[in-house]
C-alpha cells in the first residue's frame, strides 16, 4: 500500500493542504492482464504555500511515516516562522539548516532529504517552478521529460472530426524515434506477402499514429482513459482503439503479423458496429474481413441484415 | 356471418401491419455492449449501457469476485439500457458486466483480457480470460469466455463463466456462481473424475448464443453516499435483519453509534464488509465472498473513531448450547471465547495479563484499559488507549507490512471496546 493510501496521511493532508499532482517525468506503464506494470519513473512531494512556494519537499516513494513527518515538518516550520513575509524566509532557512545538521548527525551519508534541506536553506521558499527541476534531476536522478509534440499530435488525431469515425492504431515503440518506427511500419506494409497486403488494406480503415511507449502515461492522462492494456512486455505495442480512444485490443512485436491482421480486422468490424456505415461500406468491409475470419464476416452480414430491416 | 369474419380478419391484419410499421428493428442474435456511461459509480446511481440487441433483456449482472448482483434496468431502446447500480458498498472494486436477453448473453470483455491459446505459457492466475481453440486454462480465478476447442478447469472461480459450443469447463465449484453455456458445451468432468457435491449447486443457464463485448472495461464501484456526521459514541448493534444470510445479501443493522463507521468486519478471517451508513441508528451491509461455511455462525464487528463493537451471544444463552455442534461460538474461562474451527477471541480486562502463550492461542485479542499484553503481539489486536501493549513491536510490525506491501496489519487502537449481545449471523445459502 502506498503512503498516500494511509489513513493518517490522508487525514493530515486533507486538514492542512490542497493536494494536486503533475507528471513531469516519463515512464513506461502498461496494463498486463488487468495489472498495471510500471517501469522507471519516480515521485517527489512538495509542501507549498498557497502561492506555490516550497516550504519542504521529500523525494521517492517513501513510507507513510516519512511522508507524514515531512508534511508535519512543513506545517510546523511555517507556523513557527515569523508572520511577516520578509522575516519568514530567513526563519525557514534556519530551520532547514537545523534539520540538515540533525540528519547529518544521524547518518554519515548525505541522503536526498539532507540535500533538500540544504537546497532550501540556500534558497528558502522558492517558487515550485524554479526548484522542481533541480530536485527531480539532481537529487532524484530522474530526467524531466521535454514537452512532447508527439503526444500532442496523437491527442489531436483522436480529436479529429472524422466522417466516418475511424478506429485508431497507436504504435508504441521502445527503441528509436517516431520516424524510424513509421519507416519500419511502411516497410512491413510494402512487403510482397499476403499478411502485408492485408495489413495495407486494413490500415486504410484506420488512423495510424506513433508514440514512444514511455509517453503512454501522459497520453492516457490527456485522453482521460485508463492506461492501455498490453498482452506482454514486447515492443512495439500495437494498440487498436475506438475513435474515442477506448481500447479494443492489442498485439506486440513486428513478428506477429497474423495476430495484428486479425486485431485490425476485429477493430474495423467493431467500429462498423458502433458507428454508422453505409451498405456499400459494409460490403467492402465484408470483402476485407471474411477471408481473415469467417465469424467476422458473419458479423458484417448480420449488420447488413439489421441495416436492411431498419430501412423503411 | 362469413362477411363479418372477413371484416374482423381485415381489422386484425391492419392492426398487425400497423404495429409492425411502428416497431423499431431489433438486432439479431446475442446482445452486445459498446459502452457504459459513466463507467464508475455508487449503488443507486444510474448508468447507460449502449450497444445492440437489448430488446427482451432479462437480467443485467454486475459480477465482483465470486459474487454477482442483479441490477434494476429499463430498456430504453434496442440500443440502450438504463441501469441502476446495484447495492455493493466496497469502494474501488471492479465489476464485470453481463446482459442476458431472450436471444443470448453478452459479457463485457476488457482489452486487458488474457488470451489463452495452445501456445500460452505462464498464464496469470487471476484476470479475465479468453480461452481460444486448443487453449487450456488451469485453476480459473476470474471470468472466462471459453471458445470452441478451448477448455478451463475451475478452482476457486469467479461469479460468471461463459462456455461456447465445443468449449469445456470442469470442476467449477463456486456455489454462488453461474455458468452460461451454449448447447454443445462440455460441462462434465471431462477428465473422468467424479463431480464434487458443490458442483450440483452451481447455476447453469443454457443460452442460444454467447457474445463477448470487446474492449469494455470493468465497472468501478465508488463508495455509496454515507449519512454525514461525527460519531457521538462507540457503535452498538441491537438487531440484524435478516439473521440468515449468504454472500452478496444485503443486511440491515439497527442500533446506535453508526455515524462515522470506518470498518465493518465479519467472521474469523476479519473479512472487510462494504457498508452504507443510513443514519446513526441504521447501517446497511453487503455480505462478502469470504463469509464462512454454510451452516456456521459468524460475528460482526463495527468500528468508528469512538470504538469497536463485536456481536456475541449472551453468555448464559451461549452456555446452554452444545459446544460440539458446528457453527457455535461458546464462552470459556478468563474472557476466552472459542469458535468452531479452532479459532478464539480473548477479552483481556483491567489488571489481567496475556503472555506469549495466551496471545498466540487467541486469534483475536481485545485489550481493555489496564490490560497487559506482553511481549508478543497477537495476530489481531484491538486495544484501548490505556492498555499496556508492546508499542515498539506494533510499530515494527506496521513497518514490516508496509515494506512487504501487505497493507495494514489488523491492529487497532480504539477508544472503547464493547460487546453487542445479539444473535450471530447464520450463514445459510439459498438451497438450505
Amino acid at each position: 500500500m502506498g503512503a498516500l493510501s494511509d489513513e493518517r496521511v490522508a487525514q493530515y493532508l486533507r486538514e492542512h493542504f490542497v493536494a494536486a499532482h503533475q507528471q513531469v517525468g516519463s515512464f513506461e506503464v502498461t496494463n498486463q492482464g488487468g495489472v498495471l506494470k510500471k517501469n522507471g519513473g519516480n515521485v517527489a512531494s512538495y509542501f507549498c504555500t498557497p502561492d506555490g512556494r516550497v516550504v519542504n519537499a521529500i523525494v521517492g516513494p517513501v513510507p507513510a511515516d516519512d511522508l507524514l513527518a515531512a508534511a508535519q515538518w512543513a506545517v510546523d516550520a511555517y507556523d513557527e516562522s515569523s508572520p511577516s513575509a520578509a522575516d519568514r524566509a530567513p526563519a525557514l532557512a534556519a530551520k532547514h539548516r537545523q534539520a540538515a545538521d540533525d540528519l547529518r548527525l544521524l547518518s554519515r551519508q548525505v541522503g536526498g532529504q539532507t540535500q533538500i534541506h540544504e537546497l532550501l536553506e540556500q534558497k528558502p521558499l522558492p517558487p515550485l517552478n524554479e526548484v522542481y527541476r533541480v530536485i527531480f534531476e539532481q537529487i532524484l536522478g530522474q530526467r524531466v521529460a521535454p514537452r512532447d509534440a508527439e503526444v500532442a499530435s496523437v491527442v489531436e488525431a483522436f480529436q479529429l472530426d472524422q466522417r466516418p469515425k475511424l478506429p485508431v492504431l497507436v504504435v508504441l515503440y521502445k527503441q528509436g524515434d517516431g520516424n524510424q518506427a513509421r519507416k519500419e511500419w511502411e516497410q512491413v506494409l510494402s512487403r510482397d506477402r499476403p499478411a502485408s497486403l492485408r495489413l495495407r488494406e486494413l490500415a486504410e480503415c484506420y488512423l495510424v499514429t506513433m508514440l514512444p511507449l514511455n509517453r503512454l502515461a501522459e497520453l492516457s492522462q490527456h485522453l482521460g482513459v485508463r492506461p492501455f492494456a498490453a498482452p506482454d512486455g514486447g515492443s512495439p505495442l500495437f494498440v487498436v482503439t475506438r475513435s474515442d480512444a477506448r481500447q479494443l485490443t492489442a498485439v506486440t512485436t513486428w513478428d506477429r503479423q497474423d495476430e495484428l491482421v486479425f486485431a485490425l480486422a476485429q477493430g474495423a468490424v467493431q467500429a462498423a458496429k458502433e458507428e454508422p456505415r453505409t451498405a456499400n461500406q459494409l460490403a467492402r468491409l465484408w470483402n476485407l474481413v471474411e477471408p481473415i475470419d469467417a465469424k467476422l464476416g458473419e458479423q458484417i452480414e448480420r449488420l447488413l441484415r439489421d441495416a436492411r430491416k431498419s430501412t423503411p | 356471418m362469413a362477411a363479418r369474419c372477413c371484416s374482423v380478419g381485415r381489422w386484425l391484419l391492419a392492426l398487425v401491419l400497423a404495429s409492425g410499421a411502428a416497431r423499431e428493428a431489433w438486432a439479431e442474435g446475442a446482445p452486445e455492449i459498446y459502452g457504459v456511461t459513466p463507467n464508475e459509480g455508487a449503488a443507486g446511481d444510474t448508468v447507460r449501457i449502449k450497444g445492440r440487441g437489448f430488446h427482451g433483456t432479462i437480467r443485467v449482472i454486475f459480477a465482483v469476485g465470486k459474487t454477482s448482483k442483479d441490477a434494476r434496468f429499463s430498456v430504453e431502446s434496442d440500443d440502450e439500457l438504463s441501469v441502476t447500480v446495484p447495492d455493493y458498498f466496497l469502494p474501488d472494486v471492479s465489476a464485470t458486466l453481463a446482459v442476458l436477453t431472450s436471444k443470448g448473453v453478452t459479457v463485457g470483455m476488457p482489452a486487458s483480457a488474457v488470451r489463452v491459446d495452445g501456445k500460452s505459457k505462464n498464464t496469470p492466475k487471476i484476470g479475465f480470460f479468453h480461452v481460444l481453440k486448443e487453449g487450456m486454462l488451469d485453476l480459473v480465478n476470474g471470468v472466462a469466455v471459453i471458445e470452441d476447442g478451448g477448455a478451463a478447469r475451475g478452482g476457486s472461480s469467479a461469479a460468471l463463466q461463459f462456455v461456447k459450443r465445443g468449449g469445456g469447463l470442469e470442476r467449477y465449484q463456486n456455489t454462488s456462481g453461474t455458468i452460461f453455456y451454449e448447447r454443445g458445451a462440455l460441462l462434465s468432468a471431462v477428465d473422468g473424475t467424479r463431480k464434487s457435491s458443490h458442483e450440483d449447486q452451481v447455476k447453469r443457464i443454457e443460452v442460444r448464443e454467447i457474445s463477448e463485448s470487446l474492449g469494455i472495461d470493468s465497472f468501478l464501484f465508488k463508495a455509496p453516499a454515507q449519512a454525514a456526521g461525527e460519531p457521538t459514541s462507540s457503535p452498538r448493534i441491537r438487531a440484524i435483519a435478516p439473521p440468515r444470510v449468504w454472500v452478496s445479501d444485503v443486511v440491515l443493522l439497527t442500533g446506535a453509534g453508526f455515524l462515522g463507521t470506518s470498518h465493518v468486519f465479519v467472521g474469523n478471517k476479519l473479512t472487510e464488509v462494504g457498508f452504507q451508513v443510513m443514519s446513526d441508528r441504521q447501517l446497511r451491509l453487503v455480505m462478502p465472498d469470504q463469509l464462512g461455511y454454510p451452516g456456521h455462525e459468524a460475528w460482526l464487528m463495527v468500528m468508528n473513531a469512538k470504538g469497536v463493537t463485536i456481536t456475541l451471544p449472551a453468555r448464559r444463552a451461549a452456555l446452554t448450547r452444545t459446544s460440539n455442534s458446528r457453527g457455535l461460538i461458546w464462552p470459556g474461562e478468563n474472557g476466552l471465547w472459542s469458535v468452531s474451527g479452532g479459532r478464539s477471541l480473548q477479552f483481556v480486562g483491567a489488571r489481567q495479563r496475556v503472555d506469549q502463550e495466551g496471545a498466540s492461542r487467541a486469534s483475536i485479542v481485545f485489550a481493555k484499559n489496564g490490560a497487559k499484553i506482553t511481549p508478543h503481539v497477537p495476530g489481531t489486536l484491538f486495544y484501548e488507549p490505556e492498555a499496556d501493549v508492546p508499542r515498539t513491536a506494533i510499530a515494527e510490525r506496521r513497518k514490516l507490512y508496509e515494506q512487504r506491501g501487505l497493507g495494514e496489519p489488523h491492529i487497532y487502537e480504539v477508544e472503547k471496546i464493547a460487546v453487542s449481545e445479539t444473535a450471530l449471523l447464520q450463514i445459510a445459502p439459498p438451497w438450505e
